[in-house]
């Protein structure tokens, strides 16, 4: 495959192209960063001998296409090019294309291309022609691609779809598109018969961004050639998971331009945001929170130096939130994009020395007039995205006039709140106990404070644009559903009571599901299993309290590392780790060193391209080769854990040395803080993932040095039956159940117990009621699972026996393939299998 | 004196790199006028790594291994445009003097000329655009016609540099991040050309000794 070498000034912006381009074309792309100068490459500027280093591997392989971004970066990259022909490289005109194009576009375009497995020369091609989609877009025209008219010879077939996804063919589903088309002899061509666009060639994805293809737009594809019915085929499948966007899209389907304004019976009528029904007095949101008050303007240079404070006080706050890694996560980090915006902030800076206004008004001001256009914008994500600078625009107000943040929104006696809008902050700030339901006149169940409502479960219906929210909150009883976007003021008491009866249904299914979840899980022979919860982040340890989980399997440590430029200092990784631990209940807490490598490469950290990283330098094989991170990692576990039973758990464990090894790490790190009287917890269980097959295979060889077992099967399921995890080709692969990874679980289990080992499961497997019943049936007794699933797995087990389970498990092992094992434990479980996901 | 010698060369990258320290703020405030303002801070970052690299022990039996060795370590420690120019011309030195322990001053004044052209071909610059073309071009027409001893052809192409870098202020920049400027960039001197001539005067200083 060809590769892509990003050569940039910046280390950090080359990182960042790259990260794009492997969000778009996979993990496994070879797309290097020769950028940066100096220790570590991590001063501005250009390095030709370290280009050329990058460059020489793709000389002996398949070839490269190098982007440039300015200046010295294109002088740099021909240096390069000279040094190695001075080394007697060969190779390297055939091997090697500088090429011109803009950095950004052109890795994408490139990647894309390349990944299909075109050729050096295409590849370039392709890269040059990115910046056509741009000028399309922007209405500069005579960029379009010209495709020759089709040949002759039989009339192509054709397919005609629309466009289901959100946001259109965009970058990914295009990316999709060209990937799947690129595996076909046929000559396929792709026209958009809405607005005309086209034909253009498919295998293009400038050509495809060029269709300009939006949701509802009707796309025909014509096929001609010899595998054309196959193609076909295999184009409805794509289209038939929105061009493999189906699962990871919030849907909209239910959107406020779809939804007619006309009331159903019952009420106004609203979009769904966040299920559940709340039935109440409804209560102005505006009512419970006050606009911050104006205050006499100081000198313009006073005034915006308190701009640019409390605009760096919010960013801090905001960066602050921003590392827990969760959903909220994302909204922070985009809303800390805006208040840098230059269009903003120089406004305000421009209003402030005209004089005469305080850094409030002025900042006030222009926040409306941007949002203002944001909300006129014609596409909805856009839209939505006028809530998060409304949002962030009022956080910075109440910092310019003194006040601290939103306090708790706590309604008493408990309402249904009314607003225009909902921001992302108040919705944080909302209390569950108290805010029964929202009701929002604009809105959308994609925007941020949707997504938070759905968190807290509190029942959200929002683009409820026909109702009168004067009037509303004159009513005595509101009820919404968040499940159908339905609305009733003041409803008949028949109405009424039904609305109650929906209610106590819905109620009475989740209770009857959680309230035991906090009692232990005994199956039916009575036999005890440890349920724990897997935990990557703060949020998920407050769901793993609350959920019933009995402690922690697996708490990931990669949130600490993967969002961050620069390496966290071992306070930063104490802190970080210790707000995790806070939100925990008690129960021990396995706590696993980072995993790194493979598919989650570090910023911080430079590693070498590995042609297959999920078999490279990885977990702590990554943490063996940089003694002094992973030494501050573990002081950081042992000071953060200092109240909790912290247990330690190395990933990617291959060789019983392995484990020793890390032992003396662990040690080391205890005699370091001993030394320097940082309290810290010792001594602690060390133990280790089983997800390599050697490790499977002599497990009693670890069983001496490792306290405690953990099987990860998605790894261990990926490395038995040589199936890469995220290759979508390879489904029927990828599944836990399949009887060579069953049995290899078997023998762990008995060579674990043999040695008094405590042995757990915290792969996805677990979380999925009917492998995990198989587990059960293989001898496992404790199971890490995601914290929502924490009271279905409990229920699970209360349903079986083990003795059902072991004659299920031994039968198992004895099928063909995962397909057969899944049926024959439906037919086994039939009604006692708690909801098949 | 007749020959610039190993020792003496050693001394000039030396002093080349303590000169170019001392002016770091001044090039910079030239590049900021022009361009990104980090021309000093690359230089320094550039020789203060060869001079580590040749106090370290770095082998250099002859001046071509010398100037080789000074090319690769600016090349990969500069960072700007000037790590290519700058690296690709001591690389070239190396070239012409492979396998060589002096230099009379014909044979040094040929050695620089290829080295000026080598930069003239990877940054597609020529006299006028202002450039440290500009004041290396004058100072080796100023060495060929010096008399033949090292010390006068070296303070020939010393004192028309200095003099060839101010001249570049009235030029218009047509290379690199000034040429961005356009007329604007006209009244300041291009920092390139003066950090030439600090290098050229450093060579001057040694031979004079």
């Amino acid at each position: 495959m060809i590769g892509i070498v990003l050569v940039s000034h910046s280390k950090a912006l080359a990182v960042a192209i790259r990260e794009l381009v492997l969000q778009m074309v996979g993990q496994d792309f070879p797309v290097v960063v020769a950028a940066g100068v100096g220790d570590d490459h991590l001063e501005i500027g250009t390095d030709a001998v370290h280009i050329a280093e990058v460059l020489q591997p793709f000389c002996d392989g398949d070839g490269a296409v190098v982007l440039m971004d300015l200046g010295s970066a294109v002088l740099s990259a021909q240096t390069a090019l000279e040094l190695l022909d001075a080394e007697g490289v060969a190779d390297i005109a055939d091997k090697i294309r500088l090429c011109p194009a803009p950095i950004v576009e052109a890795a994408v375009a490139a990647a894309v291309q390349a990944k299909a497995g075109a050729t050096l020369d295409a590849v370039a091609d392709e890269a040059r022609m990115a910046l056509a989609a741009k000028e399309a877009q922007l209405g500069i025209e005579d960029s379009a691609p010209a495709i020759p008219a089709p040949t002759g010879g039989e009339p192509a077939r054709t397919l005609d779809i629309v466009i289901e996804n959100p946001h259109g063919l965009h970058a990914r589903p295009a990316a999709n598109l060209v990937q799947l088309v690129s595996r076909f002899q046929s000559d396929i061509r792709l026209t958009n018969l809405t607005s005309g666009r086209g034909p253009t060639s498919a295998r293009s994805l400038t050509g495809v961004g060029l269709l300009q293809a939006r949701k509802g737009d009707m796309v025909r594809f014509s096929v001609q050639g010899f595998d054309e019915e196959t193609a076909l085929q295999r184009l409805r499948e794509l289209a038939a998971t929105r061009f493999g966007e189906g699962e990871d899209t919030i849907p909209v389907a239910r959107s406020a331009e779809t939804r007619p304004d006309v009331p159903p019976s019952g009420g106004a009528a609203g979009v769904a945001a966040s299920e559940g029904i709340a039935i109440g007095r409804p209560l102005r949101l505006a009512a419970a929170l006050t606009e911050p008050a104006d205050y006499p303007p100081g000198t313009p240079d006073d005034e915006r130096r308190r701009l640019d404070d409390a605009l760096r006080r919010v960013a801090d706050e905001i960066g602050h939130s921003a590392t827990d890694g969760g959903d909220a996560a994302k909204i922070f980090a985009a809303q800390a994009l805006m208040l840098s915006d230059p269009i903003l902030v120089e406004a305000a800076h421009a209003r402030i020395a005209q004089g005469q206004v305080s850094a409030l008004a002025a900042w006030r001001a222009e926040s409306a007039s941007v949002a203002g256009s944001y909300a006129a914008m014609e596409d909805e994500y856009l839209r939505a995205r006028a809530a998060d600078l409304r949002d962030i625009a009022v956080r910075v107000a109440r910092v310019l006039a003194g006040e601290t943040q939103t306090t708790k929104i706590s309604p008493n006696p408990p309402a249904i709140l009314l607003t225009d809008e909902l921001l992302p902050s108040e919705a944080m700030a909302c209390d569950p106990q108290t805010v029964l339901g929202v009701l929002a006149r604009a809105g959308s169940p994609t925007a941020h404070a949707a997504i938070i409502m759905r968190t807290l479960g509190i029942p959200m219906v929002v683009g409820a644009k026909s109702i009168d929210p004067e009037a509303l909150a004159a009513v005595s009883v509101l009820a919404i559903d968040g499940a159908t976007g339905e609305v009733w003021a003041d409803p008949e008491s028949v109405v009424l009571s039904e609305i109650e009866r929906r209610r106590g249904a819905a109620l009475a299914e989740r209770a009857a599901f959680e309230k035991a979840r906090h009692d232990p899980a005994v199956t039916l022979d009575g036999c005890g299993v440890e349920v724990l919860a897997n935990v990557g982040n703060a949020a998920d340890a407050t769901a793993a309290r609350e959920n019933g989980a009995e402690g922690v399997g697996l708490l990931r440590t990669e949130f600490l590392y993967l969002t961050r430029t620069e390496m966290p200092t071992e306070d930063q990784q104490t802190q970080a780790l210790a707000a995790v631990l806070a939100n925990l209940g008690p129960g021990p807490v396995v706590i696993r060193t980072p995993d790194i490598g493979a598919d989650k490469p570090l910023a911080f950290m430079a590693s070498a391209e590995e042609h297959n990283p999920f078999l490279g330098v990885r977990g702590l094989r990554l943490s063996f080769r940089h003694p002094g991170f992973f030494a501050s990692n573990l002081r950081a576990i042992l000071r953060a854990g200092l109240e909790t039973d912290v247990w330690i758990m190395f990933p990617m464990v291959t060789s019983p040395e392995e484990m020793s090894q890390a032992r003396d790490f662990a040690e080391t790190a205890h005699r370091d803080l001993e030394k320097g009287g940082v309290p810290h917890r010792w001594p602690v269980k060390l133990g280790m993932m089983v997800e390599v097959p050697a490790a499977a295979l002599m497990a009693e060889r670890f069983a001496r040095q490792a306290d405690f077992f953990s099987i990860g099967t998605n790894d261990l399921t990926q490395y038995i039956l040589a199936a890469e995890r995220g290759n979508g080709d390879l489904e029927s692969l990828q599944d836990a159940v399949h009887p060579a990874v069953l049995r290899a679980i078997r023998a762990i289990c008995d060579r674990a117990s043999e040695a008094c080992c405590h042995l757990s499961v915290c792969g996805d497997a677990a979380s999925d009621p009917l492998a995990a019943a198989l587990l059960i049936g293989s001898g496992v007794r404790s199971l890490s699972v995601r914290p929502n699933q924490v009271a279905a797995i409990k229920a699970q087990i209360r349903r079986v026996s083990t003795v059902t389970l072991r004659e299920l498990a031994d039968k198992a092992r004895q099928c063909d393939n995962s397909v057969e094992v899944r049926q024959l434990a439906r037919e086994v479980l039939a009604d006692r299998l708690h909801q098949i996901p | 004196m007749d020959q610039l010698t190993l020792a003496q060369a050693r001394s000039w990258i030396d002093a080349t790199a303590s000169v170019i320290a001392e002016n770091a703020p001044h090039l910079s405030e030239l590049d900021q006028a022009i361009g990104d303002g980090d021309h000093g801070a690359n230089m320094t970052r550039g020789f203060t790594a060869v001079v580590k690299k040749l106090t370290d022990g770095a082998k250099t039996d002859d001046l071509g291994g010398l100037f080789k060795l000074v090319g690769m370590t600016l090349l990969s420690s500069v960072g700007g445009a000037s790590g290519p120019l700058y690296g690709g011309f001591f690389l070239d030195l190396g070239k012409q003097c492979a396998g060589k322990q002096t230099l009379d001053a014909q044979a040094l004044t040929a050695v620089l000329e290829s080295g000026l052209n080598d930069i003239k071909r990877r940054g597609k610059a020529e006299i006028g655009d202002k450039t440290m073309v500009d004041a290396l071009t004058p100072a080796i027409e100023a060495m060929k016609a010096a008399s033949h001893d090292v010390t006068s052809a070296t303070r020939a192409a010393a004192e028309t540099a200095r003099d060839a870098a101010t001249k570049t202020a009235p030029l218009l920049a047509r290379k690199g991040r000034a040429s961005y400027l356009g007329e604007r960039s006209i009244g300041h001197e291009d920092p390139g050309a003066n950090s030439m001539a600090l290098l050229l005067g450093a060579l001057a200083g040694v031979c004079h000794e």
